[in-house]
C-alpha cells in the first residue's frame, strides 16, 4: 500500500508542472499558435523563482516572479508571433536555446561561483485538508499538498467552464478554427490570440517555479529535461481537450514515477525508450492528426491583415 | 543575350555581420550583469584568439561543421521543406558511422574514411526519410515532425551508448575510440584542422552546383516556388519533396560523421552540444537563413558563426566567462534572425 | 434593349430598394454602367447575367462591401451612404455568400453565440441561443438542428443555417448569391420553400443567379445584366426564356476573323464519359463525352463554375477521373500522371496563370522551359561527357538562350531579354509566354482556358490569331471561354456546359439565344455532335 501511496504522490508531483504547461499550451493552441517555447520559459521562471526564493526568503516572492517572468515572455512572443506573424517554431526554438544559456550562465555566474554549492530554498509548505487526507491512498495522496496544487486541481474546471461555456472561451476556440471568418464577424482576432499565448506563458513561468518550490528546492542546469516539449507532446495527444490533458497528463506523471519500479521489474525495457515514448506518441498523434483533421484548422497559420 | 551580372547586395552581407556583432554584444551585456567587466574579457579572449595558431584554426573546425549542415538545409529550405531536425539527422548519421567503423576496425583509411562518410550520409537520409513521407503524402506539418525526431534520435544515441556501444575500455556510456585509420589527417600540424574542411568546401560547391545549374535543382526550386505550377508542369510534388528532404538529411548525416573522425573520435553524449536541444544542427538553421539559402553564402556565414563559437569557447578559458554565455547568444541570434528575416 | 414594364400594386407597395445610375470602375473594366436596381418589399427578385455582368458587384454595392462611383441609393425611401457590412446591416441588408460564412469546427448555436451574445454574459447560454434558433426556424420554415457542428450538416443544411444567421438580425432585405450551386434538386426545391415564407413574412428577397429556370421558378420580378448595363427589367409572368436568354447573352459579333477552311485530321482528344468528383461526393463533371479532331476548334461555353476548370484540369492529371476515358493521339491517358500526359500532346494554358502557370519570381526563361527543363536539349550531360556518361543532368543554358530569343521573335514578347523577371510581365505578354511555351513545343492538344480574359483588344486579337495558327497547323484545341463572340469567332464546334455536363454541342453560327438557353441550363432535346 505504500507502495503505491509512493508511487501516486511521485507521479503527482512530477505531473504538476506538466499540468500547468499543457493547459495553458492547450488554450493557446486552440487559438491557433503554437507554444514552443514554453520550455525555456519553464527554465527561466524556475531560475528566478529559486534565485528569489533564495535571496529574499520569501517563496511566495518566488511564485510571483516565475509568473512575472511568464507574463514578460508571453508579452513579447505575442509580439512576434500574433502581431508580427513571424514563424512560430523559430521564434519558440530561439527562445529555448537563449533561456538554456541566459539561466545556465547566471546560475553559474551568481550562485556557483558565488556560494560553491548549490543552496537549497524552502519548499512550498504542505497542506492537509482536514478529513479528506484521512481517506487511505487517495487522502495522503490528493489532499496532502502545497497549495498550488490544490490551485492546479481547481484550475481544471474552472478553465472547463470558461473555455466551453464563456463567449471568450468560444472565440478562443473560433478563432483557431477560422480566424478569417472571426475577423469578418467583427471579432479581434490579434486580441484573442494576443490573451491566449499571454496565459499559456504565464501558466509556463509558473509551472518552472512549481519545479522548483514544489519538488527539488534547488536549480541544475536545463532542469527542465524537455517537460516543455512534453507538455505540448500531450496536448497533441489529448486530442486538444482538457479532460484528455488531465488523463494523459497523469498517465505520463505515473509513468515517470513508475519507472524505477519498472526497472527493478522488467529490466529489458530501456528507459531511454519510456522518455522517448512521449515523443514518438506526439508525432502518431501528429500523423492522425492529418489524417482525421482534429486539430485546430487554422494551427500554425498566422493572422496577418491585409489591408 | 546578355546574362546580368549577379550582384552581391551590400545588405546581404552586412545583415549578418551585423546580427553576429550584435550577438557579441549582448553577450557583452549578460557579462556586465554577472558582475564582470564585459571589455576586458573580450581583449583577453581575442588576445588568446590571436595568440595560438590552433585556436585560429579551431574557427574553421566549426565552421566545417556548419558549412555542411547550413549547405544540407539551404538544399531542403530552397525546397520549401522546413527541415528543422537537423540535429537529430546529425546524431543518426554519426551513429551509423559509428556502427560501421565497430566492425570496420582493421579497414585502411582510404577506404574507412570515405565508407564512414557514406554510411552517415545514409543514416541522416534515412532518418529524414520518415518526415519527408509523412509530409508527401498526409501533409503532416514537416517541422514538427523533423523536430520531435530530435529527442528519440538522441535517445537512440544514448540507449546504444549504455548498450551495444559502450566503451570496453573505460566502461563509461562512451563510444570507443574510433581506430586511428579513422582519424581525419590534420591539414597543419598540431591543430584539429582536418581534411573535413575541403570536404565542406566541395559539399557546398556541388550543392550549390546542384541547385543552380542541374535538372534537380531546376525541380527543387520549383516546387518550393510553386507547388502548383511544379505539378502542372509535369513534375511528381511528392516525389520531390521526398527526395529533397533525403538529399537533405543525407548531407546533415555527414556532419556527424565529420565530428566523430575530426573532432570527437568518438561517439559521446557531447558530441554536439545542448544534448539534442540547441548544437550544431539548430545553429545550422541561423546559418542558412543568415545566408537566405545559397549554399555558397552559407561558407561565409558559417565562418562568422563559428568565429562567434570560438570566441564564447576562449572567453571561458581566458577570462573565466561561463561558456552558456553562448547557448544565450546563439538564441539571441535566432530571434533576431526571426525579427530580420521574412 | 430596355423593357420595363409597372407593377399593378405598385401603389400600396413601397420600394424597399432604390439604386438610381449605379456606375463602378475597376481598373481596365467598368463593371456597372448607369444601373438602375428597384426592389419591392416581400417580392422576390431575380438579379440575373453571365459572370462579370455586374450582379454580384452590383450587391456588393448593396451590402457595403464597395462604394459607386456615382448613383444614388435609397433605402427604404430614405438616401443612405452604405460604407461597411456593418452599416448595411444595420439598414436591414443582409447578405449570404456562395462561400460558407460559418465556422465549421463549432456547433450552430455556437455560430450564432459568436455574434448574438446571451443575456448571461459573458458565459454562453445554449438554451437561449438555441431556443432563438428555433424561433427563427419556424418562423421562416426552416428546420436545422441547433446542436449539430457545422461541419457535420449536409451543403443544403448549412446553406439553411446560413439564412438563418442571415435572418437572425431580422433583416428586411435578404441576398442570396448563386445559391443553388451547391444543392441538389430537391435542396433547390426546399429552398424555394423556404424563400417564399421570408417574403411573406414581409422580408425583400433579392436572387442572383444565371440560371433561367430557376430565375423563372422562383421569382416575381426578374431585372437582367449585361456587361454591367440593365438590359431588362419585368415582371416575371410575363418574361419567357428566350428573350431572357438573348438579354442576358446578348447580339453576335463584333468583328469577324478571316476563317479558312482547314482540313479535318484525325481524332487527337476522345473523352468517353468523364466524371469528376468534388470533396463532397458531387459530380462536378458529369459523363462528360466529346471528341476534338486535329485542325478543329472546340469551344466550351458557359457561365463559370459549371465545372470547365475542373474539366480542363482533370484532362490534365491534375485531378482525378472517378470514372470514363480520356484517349490522347489514340493513347489511353486516364488518370495517368501529368508528365506522361503532358508527353503524350497535351498542354494547358490555365485561368490563373499567376497561381498555377508560371513561378512569379522567376525569369522569363526559366518559365519558358517549365515542361522541356529535363529534356533535350535543354538537359544534358554537361561536364559528365567527358566520361562518356550521356544522361540529361545539367542545364544547357545556351540552348535555353536559344529557345528564349526564339520565342521572343516569334510570339512578340515585350521583354528586355529572357532574364525579365515574370512578374514584370503584363498580362498580354504573359499570355504570349503561354502560348509560345505551349506553341513551341509541339502540342497537339491544347486546352486554352480563359485565354483572352482580361486583356485588351490588341492582345486578345493576338491570341486568338495564335490559336487559329496553331489549329491550321492540324492540332486540336479546346477552348473554354466565357465571352460568347469568341467562341462563335474561333470555334469550330461549341459545347455548352451546364452544370457539369454537356448540354450540347452546336455549330458557331447558332443563334445566340439558343446557346443562351442552354447556358442557363434549359435542356435541349435535339442533340447534335
Amino acid at each position: 500500500m505504500d507502495l503505491a501511496i509512493g508511487l501516486l504522490q511521485g507521479a503527482l508531483m512530477y505531473t504538476i508542472p506538466l499540468w500547468l504547461a499543457a493547459m495553458g499550451e492547450l488554450v493557446q493552441q486552440r487559438a491557433g499558435t503554437w507554444g514552443l517555447g514554453i520550455e525555456g520559459t519553464m527554465l527561466m521562471g524556475a531560475f528566478v523563482s529559486y534565485f528569489i526564493t533564495l535571496k529574499t526568503e520569501a517563496i511566495l516572492l518566488g511564485i510571483l516572479s516565475g509568473l512575472l517572468v511568464g507574463i514578460i515572455t508571453g508579452l513579447f512572443m505575442a509580439l512576434f508571433i500574433v502581431i508580427l506573424g513571424r514563424s512560430q517554431v523559430v521564434t519558440g526554438i530561439g527562445l529555448n536555446i537563449l533561456a538554456a544559456g541566459l539561466t545556465s550562465f547566471l546560475f553559474v555566474e551568481l550562485i556557483t561561483k558565488v556560494y560553491n554549492r548549490v543552496p537549497y530554498v524552502e519548499l512550498m509548505h504542505v497542506v492537509k485538508v482536514p478529513l479528506l487526507s484521512r481517506v487511505p491512498v487517495l487522502g495522503p495522496v490528493f489532499f496532502e499538498n502545497c497549495s498550488v496544487t490544490y490551485g492546479v486541481f481547481l484550475l481544471f474546471p474552472v478553465l472547463g467552464i470558461i473555455l466551453y461555456k464563456t463567449s471568450f472561451g468560444l472565440k478562443n476556440r473560433a478563432v483557431g478554427e477560422s480566424a478569417e471568418k472571426c475577423n469578418a464577424l467583427g471579432i479581434n482576432v490579434i486580441k484573442t490570440r494576443t490573451l491566449s499565448v499571454l496565459f499559456a506563458y504565464t501558466l509556463a513561468g509558473l509551472s518552472g517555479a512549481t519545479l522548483v518550490l514544489g519538488s527539488t528546492g534547488s536549480f541544475t542546469h536545463g532542469m527542465t529535461a524537455g517537460r516543455g516539449f512534453l507538455a505540448i507532446a500531450i496536448v497533441i495527444v489529448s486530442n486538444w481537450t482538457l479532460l484528455g490533458v488531465a488523463i494523459i497528463g497523469f498517465l505520463f506523471g505515473i509513468t515517470q514515477s513508475g519507472q524505477q519500479i519498472l526497472q527493478i521489474f522488467t529490466p529489458q525495457i530501456p528507459w531511454q525508450l519510456l522518455l522517448a515514448i512521449p515523443y514518438i506518441f506526439g508525432i502518431s498523434a501528429l500523423i492522425v492528426g492529418a489524417l482525421r483533421a482534429r486539430q485546430p484548422s487554422e494551427l500554425g497559420i498566422p493572422f496577418l491583415r491585409q489591408r | 543575350m546578355k546574362k546580368p551580372v549577379y550582384i552581391l547586395k551590400a545588405i546581404d552581407v552586412l545583415k549578418p555581420i551585423l546580427i553576429i556583432a550584435l550577438g557579441l554584444a549582448i553577450g557583452g551585456i549578460l557579462i556586465f550583469v554577472s558582475g564582470q567587466n564585459p571589455l576586458t574579457a573580450y581583449q583577453l579572449a581575442f588576445k588568446v584568439f590571436t595568440s595560438s595558431i590552433f585556436k585560429i584554426t579551431d574557427v574553421f573546425v566549426y565552421a566545417t561543421i556548419l558549412i555542411i549542415i547550413g549547405t544540407g538545409l539551404a538544399v531542403a529550405f530552397t525546397g520549401n521543406m522546413w527541415n528543422i531536425g537537423a540535429e537529430g539527422q546529425l546524431w543518426i548519421g554519426a551513429l551509423a558511422a559509428t556502427f560501421v567503423v565497430s566492425s570496420l576496425r582493421n579497414a585502411p583509411p582510404a577506404v574507412l574514411i570515405p565508407i564512414l562518410y557514406i554510411s552517415s550520409f545514409l543514416g541522416g537520409a534515412v532518418w529524414a526519410f520518415f518526415p519527408g513521407m509523412l509530409k508527401a503524402k498526409y501533409g503532416t506539418n514537416e517541422v514538427l515532425t523533423t523536430l520531435l525526431m530530435c529527442p528519440i534520435a538522441i535517445y537512440l544515441v544514448i540507449y546504444f551508448l549504455w548498450g551495444a556501444l559502450q566503451d570496453p575500455v573505460t566502461g563509461y556510456a562512451q563510444g570507443e575510440l574510433i581506430p586511428e585509420a579513422a582519424f581525419l589527417p590534420v591539414i597543419i600540424p598540431g591543430t584539429r584542422l582536418d581534411i573535413g574542411l575541403f570536404l565542406a568546401l566541395a559539399v557546398a560547391l556541388i550543392v550549390f552546383v546542384l541547385i543552380e545549374k542541374t535538372v534537380i535543382g531546376y525541380k527543387i526550386k520549383i516546387i518550393g516556388a510553386s507547388p502548383k505550377t511544379a505539378q502542372y508542369g509535369g513534375i511528381n510534388l511528392a516525389s520531390m519533396q521526398i527526395w529533397t528532404m533525403v538529399i537533405s538529411g543525407g548531407i546533415c548525416g555527414l556532419a556527424g560523421a565529420q565530428l566523430l573522425m575530426g573532432v570527437t573520435h568518438r561517439l559521446l553524449e557531447g558530441l554536439s552540444p545542448g544534448g539534442g536541444f540547441w548544437g550544431y544542427g539548430f545553429m545550422g538553421i541561423a546559418v542558412v537563413i543568415m545566408s537566405k539559402s545559397n549554399a555558397l553564402a552559407v561558407i561565409g556565414t558559417s565562418l562568422l558563426f563559428a568565429f562567434l563559437i570560438s570566441m564564447t569557447f576562449l572567453l571561458e578559458a581566458s577570462a573565466g566567462v561561463s561558456h552558456f554565455i553562448f547557448e544565450f547568444i546563439e538564441g539571441f541570434i535566432i530571434l533576431l534572425i526571426v525579427w530580420l528575416y521574412k | 434593349m430596355n423593357m420595363s414594364k409597372q407593377s399593378r400594386n405598385g401603389s400600396n407597395r413601397s420600394l424597399i430598394v432604390d439604386m438610381k445610375g449605379i456606375v463602378k470602375h475597376f481598373p481596365g473594366v467598368t463593371a456597372l454602367d448607369h444601373a438602375d436596381f428597384r426592389v419591392e418589399r416581400g417580392e422576390i427578385h431575380a438579379l440575373l447575367g453571365e459572370n462579370g455582368a455586374g450582379k454580384t458587384t452590383m450587391m456588393r454595392i448593396l451590402n457595403g462591401i464597395y462604394m459607386p462611383d456615382q448613383g444614388e441609393i435609397y433605402i427604404s425611401g430614405q438616401k443612405s451612404s452604405i460604407t461597411s457590412p456593418r452599416e448595411a446591416s444595420k439598414l436591414g441588408i443582409s447578405m449570404v455568400y456562395q462561400h460558407f460564412t460559418l465556422i465549421p469546427a463549432l456547433t450552430v448555436w455556437e455560430n450564432m453565440a459568436l455574434t448574438i451574445p446571451s443575456p448571461k454574459e459573458p458565459f454562453l447560454d445554449m438554451k437561449y441561443s438555441t431556443r432563438l434558433l428555433l424561433e427563427l426556424e419556424e418562423k421562416y420554415g426552416l428546420e436545422i438542428d441547433p446542436t449539430a457542428k457545422v461541419s457535420d450538416l449536409s451543403a443544403g443544411e448549412k446553406q439553411r443555417a446560413e439564412i438563418i444567421r442571415a435572418l437572425s438580425q431580422g433583416p428586411k432585405i435578404l441576398i442570396l448569391d448563386e445559391p443553388t450551386s451547391v444543392l441538389t434538386p430537391i435542396e433547390v426545391e426546399r429552398l424555394f420553400e423556404v424563400l417564399h415564407q421570408i417574403a411573406r413574412q414581409g422580408t425583400s428577397v433579392i436572387f442572383i443567379s444565371h440560371k433561367l429556370g430557376e430565375v423563372l421558378e422562383i421569382s416575381d420580378r426578374i431585372t437582367v445584366l449585361k456587361k454591367g448595363k440593365v438590359t431588362g427589367n419585368f415582371l416575371t409572368k410575363d418574361a419567357t426564356r428566350e428573350e431572357l436568354a438573348t438579354l442576358m447573352v446578348g447580339r453576335t459579333v463584333l468583328f469577324r476573323i478571316n476563317r479558312p477552311d482547314v482540313k479535318i485530321g484525325d481524332p487527337l482528344l476522345n473523352v468517353e464519359n468523364l466524371t469528376v468528383k468534388n470533396e463532397e461526393g458531387a459530380s462536378i463533371v458529369n459523363k462528360v463525352s466529346f471528341s476534338i479532331h486535329g485542325g478543329e476548334i472546340l469551344g466550351i461555353a458557359g457561365v463559370s463554375g459549371n465545372g470547365q476548370r475542373e474539366l480542363a484540369e482533370a484532362l490534365l492529371g491534375l485531378r482525378e477521373a472517378k470514372a470514363g476515358r480520356v484517349i490522347i493521339c489514340k493513347k489511353d491517358v486516364t488518370n495517368l500522371p501529368t508528365k506522361k500526359i503532358i508527353n503524350a500532346g497535351a498542354g494547358m494554358i490555365p485561368e490563373d496563370i499567376q497561381e498555377m502557370g508560371i513561378v512569379r519570381d522567376w525569369t522569363l526563361r526559366d518559365n519558358l522551359i517549365l515542361e522541356l527543363h529535363s529534356s533535350c536539349p535543354f538537359a544534358d550531360a554537361g561536364p559528365l561527357r567527358w566520361l562518356s556518361i550521356d544522361i540529361q543532368v545539367f542545364r544547357n543554358e545556351k540552348e535555353i538562350d536559344k529557345f528564349c530569343d526564339d520565342a521572343i521573335e516569334k510570339f512578340n514578347i515585350v521583354a528586355p531579354n529572357g532574364y525579365t523577371l515574370a512578374s514584370n510581365l503584363s498580362g498580354g505578354n504573359l499570355q504570349r509566354l503561354m502560348l509560345a511555351r505551349e506553341i513551341m513545343r509541339g502540342t497537339t492538344v491544347l486546352i486554352a482556358c480563359q485565354p483572352t480574359r482580361g486583356l485588351d483588344v490588341g492582345a486578345a486579337e493576338y491570341v486568338r490569331t495564335c490559336l487559329l495558327k496553331h489549329k491550321e497547323r492540324g492540332n486540336a484545341i479546346l477552348l473554354i471561354s466565357e465571352d460568347l463572340d469568341e467562341l462563335k469567332m474561333l470555334s469550330d464546334r461549341i459545347a455548352v456546359m451546364y452544370e457539369g455536363e454537356i448540354l450540347g454541342i452546336l455549330p458557331p453560327d447558332t443563334k445566340v439565344d439558343k446557346i443562351g438557353l442552354l447556358m442557363g441550363g434549359t435542356r435541349d432535346n435535339s442533340r447534335e455532335t
